[in-house]
């Protein structure tokens, strides 16, 4: 029957369609778990941190929405040339991230001197380091900061912190209401590898 | 047909939409546990001294040879008493509001005028609501409108003085200043025929980070 025939096939390319969408769902997952264990979680060990960038004073070096690594740097060894995080001694006391330009004092508790490599003059201070370690960045990722702004922005967090959640957990409920004869080895295979 | 195509979305997706959901929630705790944000302010800075007057880039100093810039005349043959008083505009010709704006002052070449803290020259700062007016020279100056003071009486050399609320911290803003020093009564002989040159330095900081 023809129009069996065509039925099959057009279930066939659905079928291939599916599959390619479930590969593109298992690469994205497999993304977000990377992500989470890098940015989230690995940070807690306290070998390197993620910082995001907020204002340009650093560029080209590193631009606002990237995210520096930064990791810790014993304070004896800061040298100029290096680019360290540390909060400032004025204002505010927010972290910034700046290159160190001159070493006025060393020793444990360097005084140092910081510039923006795109400001024209240094930072109206000198920072005298205190703590166990500075933070030296590493390596940047560029827009990653975007991407995680973006998450964080109320509408989207409350979206994927609290709604996917309740629909990953409503899902789950609905599956074990289910009748077990024809959803069970289907409900297997597409659980084991999100569980 | 169109059964058999939506029979296989209903059993097989729920795994691919799962997916797809704990992605984002993943993504989402992630980005709710990532990182601290990290300033880099932009931090500008102008200079200007009694020989050279130099360029702006965010925060700029008054045209000189006129009321907005006398900082570049200098005074000699000063007795013990006698009073300078010089007028400069501070402008935020930028497009940032700034946290604050510090002075900055250095002598160079250096002498007991500058290194007597006491008996050394003293420093005013005055700040009028208008362009002060101006006579002389010698340089005089008085305020039509209200004055403000803006930093007390105290030795003419320090670092990072705090100028306090300037109209300049908002872009656009422009502050008439008055610095007023005077080499005090009680100057002994040790400060006679001595020499400084001094350079004032005013810095500004970017205000701090905000949503925009």
């Amino acid at each position: 029957m023809p129009a069996g025939i065509s039925s099959t096939g057009r279930s066939a390319a659905g079928a291939a369609l599916l599959r390619c969408v479930d590969l593109l769902a298992r690469a994205a997952l497999a993304v977000a778990c990377v992500a989470l264990v890098g940015l989230g979680l690995l940070p807690r060990t306290g070998l390197y941190r993620p910082v995001t960038v907020l204002s340009g004073s650093m560029a080209p070096a590193f631009s606002p929405g990237d995210v520096v690594v930064v990791t810790p740097e014993p304070l004896r060894s800061v040298r100029v040339g290096q680019i360290i995080s540390y909060r400032i001694p004025v204002g505010d006391h927010h972290v910034q991230t700046h290159r160190v330009t001159k070493i006025i004092r060393g020793g444990p508790h360097p005084v140092v001197r910081t510039k923006g490599d795109a400001n024209n003059t240094a930072d109206p201070w000198r920072a005298e380091l205190h703590g166990t370690t500075a933070w030296r960045v590493r390596t940047v990722l560029p827009r990653v900061g975007w991407v995680i702004f973006w998450f964080r922005s109320p509408l989207v967090h409350s979206l994927t912190v609290l709604l996917a959640p309740l629909l990953l957990a409503l899902i789950a409920v609905a599956q074990i209401w289910r009748r077990p004869e024809k959803t069970r080895p289907e409900a297997i295979a597409d659980a084991s590898p999100t569980a | 047909m169109i059964s058999s195509f939506l029979r296989r979305p209903r059993r097989q997706p729920s795994g691919t939409t799962k997916k797809l959901i704990a992605t984002l929630a993943i993504l989402g705790a992630a980005a709710s546990i990532a990182g601290l944000g990290t300033y880099a302010t932009f931090t500008s800075s102008t200079s200007q001294s009694h020989a050279i007057s130099s360029g702006t880039v965010t925060i700029a100093l008054g045209a000189t040879g006129a009321a907005t810039n006398r900082l570049n005349i200098g005074a000699s043959a000063l007795a013990p008493g006698d009073t300078i008083q010089r007028s400069v505009d501070l402008t935020n010709s930028g497009s940032l509001d700034l946290a604050s704006v510090t002075l900055t002052t250095t002598a160079s070449p250096s002498s007991l005028l500058d290194t007597d803290a006491t008996n050394g020259l003293q420093m005013v700062i005055d700040k009028c609501s208008v362009a002060w007016t101006e006579s002389g020279p010698p340089y005089t100056y008085t305020c039509g409108g209200s004055t403000t003071s803006l930093v007390a009486s105290r030795a003419v050399i320090g670092s990072g003085i705090s100028l306090g609320s300037l109209a300049a911290l908002t872009a656009g803003g422009t502050d008439h200043m008055r610095v007023t020093l005077t080499l005090p009564s009680g100057a002994g002989n040790t400060l006679q025929n001595q020499s400084s040159t001094i350079s004032y330095a005013f810095t500004g900081t970017q205000r701090a980070a905000t949503n925009k």
